[in-house]
């Protein structure tokens, strides 16, 4: 899966952001946690600067994960003719 | 507050807004951070892909067809929760992007988040809609949908 090495280096040190940089963006490259920014857009930025056409995690640093709702996506109902 | 009228009525079929949805032409293009980059290592930059946008006050987070992100050498930044109409969770993909609205005279916004998935279809019309636009851009915007005149109106 994309990604998977960020992701784990993130609930890993999960503890430690939140205490840290709540409510911030966090930039994470490979096991590498670059930084913690305003906006994701500021953490976006870095990670082009840094890394360029290469995959990076921009997380937001938040205790409880937001749950997204999009119904017609999940369940392939864009293509439906009632 | 500029407002932009859209009406879904035509003499061959009259009023077709409850068929095809309050639909509207969008450009999707590579965020400016990454054009910039690009340019900068003689990368080539992929030609923005034009088509139409669903706008769909049931989704929280708005969502680009998974192949179009593809064609823009577009890396996913992070996966969200994202929950279905039967209230199953997946783990989706997200991306950035910049897209622009012709028809609302609103270019290159920086969309942080955007669902990458299989959104693709064609209406009736034969109009190729490759966005659903959801209310975390709407939030800036004033939506009348006028069902009886097949007419929406929005304003930015």
């Amino acid at each position: 899966m994309a990604l998977e090495k960020e992701l784990a280096r993130f609930e890993a040190l999960k503890p430690t952001l939140v205490a840290s940089y709540d409510g911030k963006f966090a930039l994470i490259k490979g096991d590498d946690f670059i930084g913690a920014y305003d906006s994701a857009e500021n953490a976006y930025t870095e990670g082009v600067k840094r890394f360029g056409r290469t995959e990076f995690l921009v997380r937001k640093v938040t205790e409880r994960e937001e749950i997204y709702i999009n119904k017609a996506l999940c369940l392939g109902m864009m293509n439906a003719h009632l | 507050m500029p407002t932009f009228n859209f009406v879904f009525w035509d003499t061959a079929s009259g009023g077709f807004l409850e068929s095809e949805g309050p639909v509207i032409d969008v450009v999707i293009s590579m965020p400016t951070q990454l054009e910039a980059w690009c340019i900068t290592n003689n990368f080539p930059v992929p030609a923005p892909v034009t088509g139409h946008a669903l706008i769909d006050t049931g989704a929280s987070i708005s969502g680009i067809h998974l192949p179009v992100l593809e064609q823009l050498s577009l890396l996913p930044t992070d996966f969200i929760r994202l929950e279905g109409a039967t209230g199953v969770e997946e783990k989706a993909p997200i991306f950035p992007a910049r897209v622009s609205f012709p028809g609302l005279n609103l270019n290159d916004v920086t969309m942080n988040m955007v669902v990458g998935n299989q959104v693709s279809f064609h209406t009736l019309k034969g109009k190729n809609i490759i966005m659903l636009l959801g209310r975390d851009l709407l939030k800036g915007f004033t939506l009348i949908y006028n069902g009886t005149f097949n007419q929406i109106i929005l304003s930015h």
